[in-house]
């Protein structure tokens, strides 16, 4: 398979009007409607923050697990799944490092 | 800024709009409120406005949230809709704090009706937390309300009826299922057949789901479940073990597959945040792995005039939601003095009588569909159990070894400390603790602090606006 693996934009689908959001820097494909989570998955991004060395994605989709949390337009810490795009969108990745646990 | 208001409805899914109706039409001015732009709640989620989808991608009973969403339209002019609102905080009885498109705002009630919803039941393996492994439910919306579908090799394992769901909504956007693997056995799934005859309206969708899956000619293995998923940024392998009677993985009997998207889920448990803030008494139900608010018949929780009603009050699906929320919307109407003893009586006596028939079904899905102890031997001590803080089950086991005896008591390990509050680990944690043969009554669940979802810090513009002026 010649395509990245991910996720591909159905063809029969009627969607809002195409836009550009910027994703770390780089400019993504996106239409009204969309959420940033889903923008992401079609651009083949699916990690949204690290955590050490660990990357997180979406996974619930439904605002729930905090998975996708991103800085999206400076706000740190936003659900990319409950998010819906807009032109020009700044859509960034967080790094965190691991708190200590307590004995 | 406090909008008052009789009744406020918090959840805009089948139970949450049954209730508005009930209360709409008996005249009682209320709320409706849900994070979500459009009413439906997830089972009857709907794409955006901008999007039209074609008709092969709607779930078959989308016509059920069509008909719910009409009636809600003309159910009367006192009801206020209140989307893209997230109820966050109740710091006084009897007010909800909610923040909507930049604006805080309090919300004051005399009868609420919580409609919170389910969630997914994850049931955690090594690398369960890789980019590219999406719960279910998750995936199933990608595709049904955004239109996008994963590509390449996609595999599904798990339990419950959002298996075969998702799996029909991934064949049926063209998209390739590399294997869909079930934890439970065939003829326990035939045996849910035998309680679909007391609740018929559900049989055409799971014929429909079927029907899909073998025309496409995907198989579903039985008895199988998930032992490790592995991957760089991303998941590359995933490992099946077949299980025994118990859910026990028989040694020996383990298949690698490469693949590329992976959904995980094994069936739902109740989303009970906004309840348990509000101080509504939950119990942990041995025989559904979950904690459930208590309630009476008509959805009254532990807390005067509020009421839990939906998946959110104990699992029950779609159809059992919505009745749920006739009857409390109708009690609470009758509670506010908008109806007699009589009326109550005769308009709640159909949905009464539907209520029972569901619970024949009900619990034959619980019964065929609850984890066994086995299907818990995925979790290894490198599992992690709490995503957000990166929480590993070995530190869990040491803490439980060291004696420590329920959720608060390993918190320091910083479960449940992250954005979520738990929402994921909580219930996960929890089985290991009984697994570890704690007692029973030892099996609570954690304590919630607002924000119940997560804020950024300009919600609170105000307090910091005055925080910042008093500095200069």
């Amino acid at each position: 398979m010649n395509e990245t693996p991910g996720f591909f934009r159905l063809d029969d689908v009627k969607r809002g009007e195409a836009l550009e959001i910027k994703v770390d820097g780089k400019a993504i494909p996106a239409f009204a409607g969309e959420t940033v989570a889903t923008a992401l998955l079609a651009a083949g991004l699916l990690s949204c923050q690290s955590h050490d060395d660990r990357a997180l994605g979406v996974f619930c989709n439904i605002g729930q697990c905090c998975s996708c949390l991103m800085t999206i337009d400076g706000v740190s810490g936003v659900r990319a799944c409950q998010t819906l795009v807009s032109p020009g969108l700044v859509v960034e990745s967080r790094r965190l490092q691991k708190r200590g646990s307590r004995p | 800024m406090t909008h008052r208001f009789q009744a406020a409805v918090v959840g805009m899914g089948p139970a949450g709009m049954a209730a508005a109706i009930e209360l709409a039409r008996a005249g009682v001015k209320i709320a409706l409120i849900d994070q979500a732009p459009l009413p439906g709640g997830q089972v009857y989620r709907q794409p955006p406005g901008e999007f039209s989808m074609p008709p092969g991608l709607a779930p078959s009973r989308h016509n059920i949230g069509h008909a719910l969403r009409r009636e809600l339209a003309q159910a009367g002019s006192s009801l206020t809709f209140l989307n893209g609102a997230v109820v966050w905080g109740a710091f006084s009885p009897g007010t909800l704090s909610v923040h909507q498109t930049g604006r805080n705002y309090e919300v004051s009630y005399e009868k609420l009706v919580i409609c919170e919803g389910a969630q997914e039941r994850i049931i955690p393996c090594p690398g369960w937390t890789l980019p590219g492994v999406i719960s279910l439910g998750g995936l199933q919306k990608m595709i049904t309300t955004q239109g996008i579908a994963p590509r390449g090799r996609v595999l599904l394992a798990g339990s419950g009826p959002l298996l075969i769901g998702t799996a029909a909504a991934v064949v049926g956007a063209g998209a390739s299922l590399v294997g869909v693997y079930e934890a439970v056995s065939f003829t326990s799934l035939m045996s849910l057949g035998l309680g679909m005859m007391a609740w018929p309206r559900l049989l055409p969708e799971s014929f429909s789901y079927m029907s899909e899956l073998i025309f496409k000619g995907v198989k579903v293995h039985f008895n199988w479940g998930l032992k490790t998923l592995s991957g760089d940024d991303r998941v590359r392998e995933a490992t099946l073990v077949r299980l025994d009677g118990s859910g026990a993985p028989i040694p020996g009997s383990e298949r690698i597959v490469p693949v590329d998207v992976v959904g995980i889920g094994s069936g739902l448990q109740p989303h009970v945040r906004l309840a348990r803030l509000i101080g509504c008494r939950t119990e942990y139900d041995p025989d559904r792995r979950y904690f459930a608010p208590v309630t009476d018949t008509w959805g009254q929780s532990s807390q005067t005039g509020v009421y839990i009603a939906g998946d959110g009050g104990g699992v029950g699906g779609a159809d059992w939601s919505e009745v749920q929320g006739r009857i409390s919307g109708l009690h609470a109407s009758w509670s506010l003095n908008r109806m007699g003893c009589d009326q109550l009586g005769s308009f709640s006596s159909r949905w009464l009588r539907s209520k029972r028939r569901l619970q024949a079904y009900v619990n034959a899905l619980h019964r065929v569909f609850t984890p066994k102890d086995g299907h818990y031997s995925s979790i290894t001590p490198e599992t992690v159990i709490c995503r957000c803080e990166a929480v590993r089950a070995g530190d869990l086991m040491a803490r439980m070894k060291m004696g420590e005896q329920d959720l608060t008591a390993l918190k320091p390990s910083r479960l449940a400390m992250g954005p979520c509050q738990g929402r994921g680990c909580e219930g996960i944690a929890t089985e290991m603790l009984r697994l570890h043969d704690v007692p029973r009554e030892n099996l609570k669940a954690l304590h919630l602090r607002p924000p119940i979802i997560p804020m950024p810090l300009s919600a609170f513009s105000k307090h910091t606006e005055r925080v910042s002026g008093s500095r200069s």
